[in-house]
């Protein structure tokens, strides 16, 4: 009698499973580890009556009490979200909170949501409801809430829409309460920027290389002004005139009215910095790391100033400079009058990508590696710095001598095990003052 | 590590990345950018891969000789030496196959970083890439990089065709290059893994940007053609690829596999003839080693 031992058909020798495995962690590591760069948002913090809202983390909003900076909820987590709405990716644009508390905010997964922190304390059973509304595509900008006729305005892809805010804040309750959307216009690329209102016009950019003017209630189109290259920076309204920067190297200054190009401003490199109007100029800065002061009503250069690397973040005018950060992790107080350097500060932190602030006599600058400064404006000494080690990369809010942040996530401080999450720094001491109840 | 990350952004990445956005802007389209850059680099390439794969093939076709060797001798320096003549004799230069790959995995990974971060659609990508270009004002003005190409947004996931067709051309690829199996085993073996890694590759391109999606495909594309042109062309068995023959897919593969067996058939033979007409001393010496061998182990112990 013979047993012939019979080898599965499948049965793998530990090469060939090798092999496998290792195809499999290669393909793994293809599409996880080297996929593309992720959406995280750069919402600055936002200072109600008496909270702040803050963009603790990617897709995440919490909101603090003014005072105490007790955590007192988030969103999504504390609301009654399912499937996709759920999931959020990335806050780009500031919050807006309407007269009854309403909180209306945009993401990058293309939905727009209405929450009202007040039914928290009011649910008695479960999570309070919240209203979503799904838009065709990605939302860059922030919303334009206009309570004068109760409309959301929000772009969303190449879409700029009007939504009627009370139907939104109606489908909180009810789910299945039909909520009136309008898509206003359609631009010929992807809008980046929040939609400013003005004169009752909408103004919005896009990276199709044109700023649009778009009546508010109608959604036609008033006017177009061509800059020929990409515009993703939100434009500022500065008396009748809209200034708004692009990636052709220029400003440009556009009639409100009539759309015509009051003039153009040529930088070296592409302007995604928003302009800072002080005055009778304008600042602003470019990637070949120069900043400009143009007088508003010519256009023509007051001075200009090169820095070493690209300036991103918006300048800030206080006093007799204006003060401006550029990717080197350079600190700069230029002279208003004359464009000459006051100082430099080499901080040698990282790039700096958000604006910074002066309160209490002191110029506070965050870096995108993770470091708060305070610098006196006077002698550009370092009065204080501190290593939050998250990423700093949104604009800094004064909010009295307190100096409003938003780091990319909680953090684990030497000597201590305790994760925590800072909201804000004391400009004059460098203390930094943490949220409860966050991470 | 962190000089070899400097290294391989600045002299793989940084480049490509360059080159990519030249060839869009030039192109006035992302995805006819993927597809030249991929052949560019492919071609730039080839003579790596060939050598590559002339040197797999080759180490088939002495695999049968390698046994024989194994069988023979007994003494392992012995065995050795004769093994690696016989890979001289074959033309099999370790060294060569392992900078050819050496050289190709970290153009190829750069490849797809590269795509990886050109394709991305948010503002964060947008600054990355920027980051890595060189100060030439037409490659500024030509970002953000149209993201358009046939129904493809090529920063976004398309979960329907792109995951077929990187499946389809894995498998296309992975059939060209097999050959008939010596036994049953070999035949199971081959089959799943024919099945599983297109399988794989599809299902990880679902949720990736369709960009990368489109470079797969064009690699698993370029990888068909350059198979064909290894074994030199000839028919295409239709049937051998949908699993009804057992033939192999490229049958001119035959021939070649066939002709390097024939090369290798009498390497090293010369010698072993020489080695069977005096068989005394061989084995004498070969006692002689083994004793020195086993000497050497017991000195070693003590």
């Amino acid at each position: 009698m013979f047993h012939v031992k019979q080898r599965p058909v499948l049965s793998l020798p530990k090469g060939r499973l090798a092999l496998i495995l290792g195809v499999f962690v290669l393909a793994a590591l293809l599409s996880g580890c080297a996929g593309t760069v992720g959406s995280r948002g750069w919402a600055p913090p936002v200072r109600t009556d008496d909270e702040l809202l803050v963009s603790t983390g990617k897709g995440r909003l919490d909101s603090l009490d003014a005072d105490t900076y007790e955590g007192l909820w988030r969103f999504p987590n504390q609301w009654d979200l399912s499937g996709a709405a759920g999931r959020l990716s990335g806050i780009y644009g500031p919050p807006v909170v309407n007269a009854d508390g309403v909180v209306f905010v945009g993401d990058y997964n293309g939905y727009v949501y209405a929450f009202r922190p007040a039914d928290l304390s009011r649910t008695t059973e479960g999570e309070p409801p919240a209203a979503s509304f799904k838009l065709s595509e990605k939302i860059i900008g922030g919303v334009a809430l206009d309570e004068a006729s109760d409309t959301l305005f929000v772009a969303a892809g190449s879409s700029l829409y009007a939504i009627r805010a009370d139907d939104l804040v109606a489908r909180i309750r009810d789910e299945k309460a039909s909520v009136t959307v309008a898509r206003l216009f359609k631009a010929g690329g992807e809008i980046w920027s929040t939609p400013v209102l003005a004169s009752g016009k909408l103004l919005v950019s896009s990276l199709d290389g044109n700023l649009y003017a778009v009546d508010a209630r109608s959604g036609s189109q008033l006017w177009r002004f061509s800059a020929g290259k990409s515009l993703a920076s939100t434009p500022v309204v500065s008396g009748g005139v809209v200034l708004v920067g692009g990636f052709d190297g220029r400003l440009h200054a556009v009639d409100l009215d009539s759309g015509d190009e009051a003039w153009s401003f040529t930088a070296s490199n592409w302007v995604w910095s928003r302009p800072y109007v002080a005055g009778e100029r304008v600042y602003f800065g470019d990637f070949d790391g120069n900043l400009y002061a143009v007088d508003l009503d010519s256009g023509d250069e007051a001075w200009s100033f090169t820095a070493s690397n690209w300036v991103w973040s918006r300048p800030y005018v206080a006093g007799e400079r204006v003060y401006f950060g550029d990717f080197d992790g350079n600190l700069y107080a230029v002279e208003l009058s004359s464009g000459t350097l006051a100082w430099k500060a080499s901080l040698g932190r990282g790039a700096i990508r958000g604006s910074p602030v002066i309160t209490a006599g002191v110029v506070v600058v965050a870096t995108e590696e993770g470091w708060l400064l305070g610098i006196d404006p006077s002698s550009q000494a370092k009065r204080w710095e501190k290593e939050l080690d998250a990423s700093l990369n949104g604009d800094l809010v004064a909010d009295g001598e307190t100096v409003l942040i938003a780091p990319s996530g909680c953090v684990t401080p030497a000597g201590t095990e305790e994760k925590v999450y800072y909201a804000s720094v004391d400009a004059a001491t460098g203390e930094l003052r943490s949220a409860s109840g966050v991470c | 590590m962190d000089l070899i990350g400097y290294i391989f952004n600045t002299f793989l990445i940084d480049p490509l990345v360059n080159l990519f956005v030249m060839f869009t802007a030039l192109t006035g389209n992302a995805g006819l950018a993927v597809i030249v850059v991929t052949v560019l680099i492919r071609l730039a390439t080839m003579p790596l891969t060939f050598r590559q794969m002339h040197t797999q093939r080759m180490m088939a076709a002495v695999a049968p000789r390698m046994q024989e060797i194994q069988k023979r001798y007994k003494d392992p320096r012995r065995r050795s030496e004769e093994q690696m003549k016989l890979y001289r004799e074959a033309g099999i230069s370790f060294q060569g196959c392992f900078s050819s790959m050496l050289l190709q995995m970290p153009i190829l990974f750069a490849l797809y970083r590269t795509f990886s971060l050109a394709v991305g659609e948010t503002p964060e990508a947008l600054i990355k890439v920027s980051e890595r270009l060189y100060s030439w004002s037409y490659l500024r003005e030509s970002m953000p990089l149209p993201a358009d190409f046939l129904w493809l947004h090529l920063g976004r996931p398309d979960p329907l065709f792109i995951p077929v067709l990187v499946a389809a051309t894995t498998y296309v690829s992975q059939k060209m290059a097999t050959m008939p199996p010596v036994d049953e085993r070999q035949r199971a073996q081959t089959g799943m893994m024919n099945v599983l890694m297109p399988l794989m590759f599809g299902w990880f391109t679902i949720n990736l940007p369709s960009g990368l999606g489109l470079y797969w495909i064009l690699s698993g594309i370029a990888q068909m053609v350059i198979q064909y042109a290894y074994v030199g062309g000839g028919p295409f068995n239709w049937r051998a690829l949908v699993g009804l023959s057992q033939e192999p897919v490229l049958p001119r593969a035959m021939e070649v596999r066939q002709a390097q067996q024939e090369k290798v058939k009498h390497l090293g033979r010369a010698e072993e003839e020489a080695a069977r007409e005096e068989p005394q001393p061989q084995a004498k010496e070969t006692g002689r080693r083994r004793r020195r061998y086993a000497s050497g182990r017991r000195r070693g112990r003590r």
